[in-house]
């Protein structure tokens, strides 16, 4: 789940936060905001919102760099999670970027995957063959 | 309490060091590797790299913080200790012990006088309580 503030704040949009979900965008009613997010929508959605399983050793952190074959996104958080015994981040990467990407580390490229939020559901992972579920 | 055995040297920054024949052996202290708590990823200097005391050579990681550690004394690098790095928790397990990081062929003998013994230590970990 997202934290206000570190994954997204006023000026991320939800549609590149994964939470279009939320807004009711089928709705006839003229919300506040659903103008600009219909103008979005039209531009094309330029970034996603996606989980990260790092393959290597360590421990990703927000605000790292996320290089894909569609360009640099960025980790909004991370951590090391107990339950997968590896690290795993959140992070807005360019539209269309999935599989494999590499994470930049104290000047190193670690190797990461995208992979579908949630990480674990009931304390039980979400990733099917080591996170190989695309 | 933490253990600060009285045969290490310290710094502030939490390794301890034992000089053993111009062989410096480095580790994190107990008291650190608590404050840490479970440690999850350990970065070791490169085998066979120099480095100079003070030099930020590796980083530590529990779930919640990740720590630079320092170089105590200058010199070569001669030994790391691998296990670690599929092993982390050993810091925890045992920080004296199989906790070890890696050993330094010392350069100047005279960098030990810079580093604290177990009893400056200890008064340097209670104060920060």
């Amino acid at each position: 789940m997202n934290l206000y503030g570190a994954d997204m704040d006023e000026t991320t949009s939800p549609l590149v936060s994964g939470l279009g979900w939320t807004v009711a965008m089928a709705d006839e009613r003229d919300f506040i905001g659903k103008q600009a997010l219909l103008e979005e929508q039209a531009a094309g959605i330029q970034q996603s919102f996606v989980g990260l399983l790092l393959l290597d050793k360590g421990v990703l952190r927000n605000h790292l760099r996320v290089v894909t074959a569609h360009g640099d996104g960025e980790i909004t958080s991370g951590s090391y999670s107990p339950t997968l015994q590896r690290s795993i981040a959140m992070a807005r990467v360019p539209a269309g970027a999935t599989g494999q990407v590499e994470v930049e580390m104290r000047n190193k490229m670690l190797k990461a995957e995208i992979v579908k939020l949630p990480f674990v559901r009931e304390g039980k992972s979400m990733l099917t063959d080591g996170g190989n579920n695309k | 309490m933490s253990e600060v055995p009285s045969e290490l040297k310290f710094l502030s920054s939490h390794e301890w060091v034992l000089i053993e024949d111009n062989v410096a052996t480095v580790g994190v202290s107990d008291h650190a590797q608590e404050l840490l708590g479970d440690l999850v990823y350990v970065e070791l200097p490169e085998l066979g790299s120099t480095v100079a005391a003070g030099d930020s050579v590796g980083v530590i990681e529990s779930v919640k913080a990740a720590s630079d550690t320092y170089a105590p004394v200058s010199g070569e690098i001669i030994e790391i200790n691998e296990e670690l790095e599929g092993a982390p928790e050993r810091i925890n397990d045992d920080p004296y012990g199989d906790g070890w990081m890696y050993k330094i062929a010392m350069e100047d003998a005279e960098e030990v006088s810079d580093l604290l013994d177990a009893e400056a230590y200890s008064e340097a970990i209670a104060d920060e309580e």
